[in-house]
């Protein structure tokens, strides 16, 4: 009888528990706090065919990558939305540059896949260069060297 | 005479202070100022079926909202800019997640409110809460975890 009472106390002991794991579960979700963003901000100036250093975006967190081309003549404006899952892919939602903007989205981890436009002409755009990293790169058949600049905010 | 002389003096002082009042109004349309942005950090670790406490955005400034999904099987990525209109309703408009990135957008107030999709499967979406308020929901029949950040 006295080991029945044990057993008892021991499972109302695991339900109180299971309970405040559960709640404290749920707090969890409501924890948030205002602060600064993170910004890093990468300048690149690139010959016909050229590509930039690799770029690593921070891991596992949204992160806002917004491009543009001031070249005079091939000036643009591309960004997205994107997920960096480390040893593994990129993965990304957003718009091209005009002038034909459209959506562009994929996810990959094989370099040269491309991201974004960030030109008028669609000839600089962001690549993946790994499952890591991507690169700002100035086509080949690019007729201009191309300036500008990329933003990162997460 | 001199009644006169002052009625046009009171005139031509008025006349004066119209224009710096007009001119200060248009000049003050012009101002801006460098700021440093703000963020807001929500992690969500969702059951099968569950919904995320309440996210309230800052109201009447556009607000960036992007979330991840990092689920193995199911890593997505979704973005909206958010107008949030007190008492009333919000209002958004961006990018679902892969697969399927499409645009969203819309306004709302009623709960339940598809806003945008966060994961590859389209099974975890942000959705409008209350007329100030959204919430991340998990409609997979697993837990879901990820990141939502605003900027704003």
């Amino acid at each position: 009888m006295k080991r029945f009472a044990k057993v008892y106390r021991l499972t109302r002991f695991l339900l109180a528990a299971t309970v405040a794991t559960v709640t404290l579960a749920v707090t969890v979700h409501a924890i948030a706090s205002v602060t600064t963003p993170n910004v890093a901000a990468y300048s690149y100036s690139l010959a016909p065919g050229a590509s930039s250093a690799s770029i690593n975006p921070v891991a596992s967190q949204p992160v806002w990558v917004v491009g543009v081309q001031n070249s005079l003549g091939y000036r643009g404006v591309g960004r997205v939305a994107l997920l960096h899952v480390p040893s593994s892919f990129l993965e990304w939602t957003g718009i091209e540059s005009p002038s034909a903007a459209a959506i562009t989205s994929g996810f990959s981890g094989t370099a040269g896949t491309h991201i974004v436009y960030l030109d008028y002409s669609h000839y600089v755009d962001i690549e993946v260069a790994g499952t890591d990293s991507f690169v700002v790169k100035n086509s080949s058949s690019s007729p201009y060297t191309a300036t500008g600049v990329v933003t990162l905010l997460w | 005479m001199q009644a006169l002389r002052r009625i046009s003096t009171f005139a031509r002082l008025f006349a004066a202070v119209c224009v710096t009042v007009v001119t200060f109004t248009i000049m003050a349309h012009a101002v801006q100022t460098v700021v440093t942005p703000n963020a807001l950090y929500v992690t969500y670790s969702l059951a099968a079926g569950a919904n995320s406490a309440a996210v309230t955005p800052a109201s009447s400034t556009p607000v960036l909202v992007m979330g991840v999904q990092n689920n193995t099987g199911y890593r997505g990525v979704g973005e909206v800019t958010l107008l949030h209109v007190p008492s009333s309703f919000l209002e958004w408009t961006g990018i679902e997640s892969p697969y399927n990135a499409a645009i969203t957008s819309g306004y709302s107030g009623s709960a339940g409110t598809h806003i945008v999709y966060l994961d590859y499967s389209h099974l975890v979406d942000i959705q409008v809460h209350t007329a100030d308020t959204f919430i991340i929901h998990n409609g997979n029949t697993i837990a879901m975890s990820g990141h939502v950040t605003l900027v704003w």
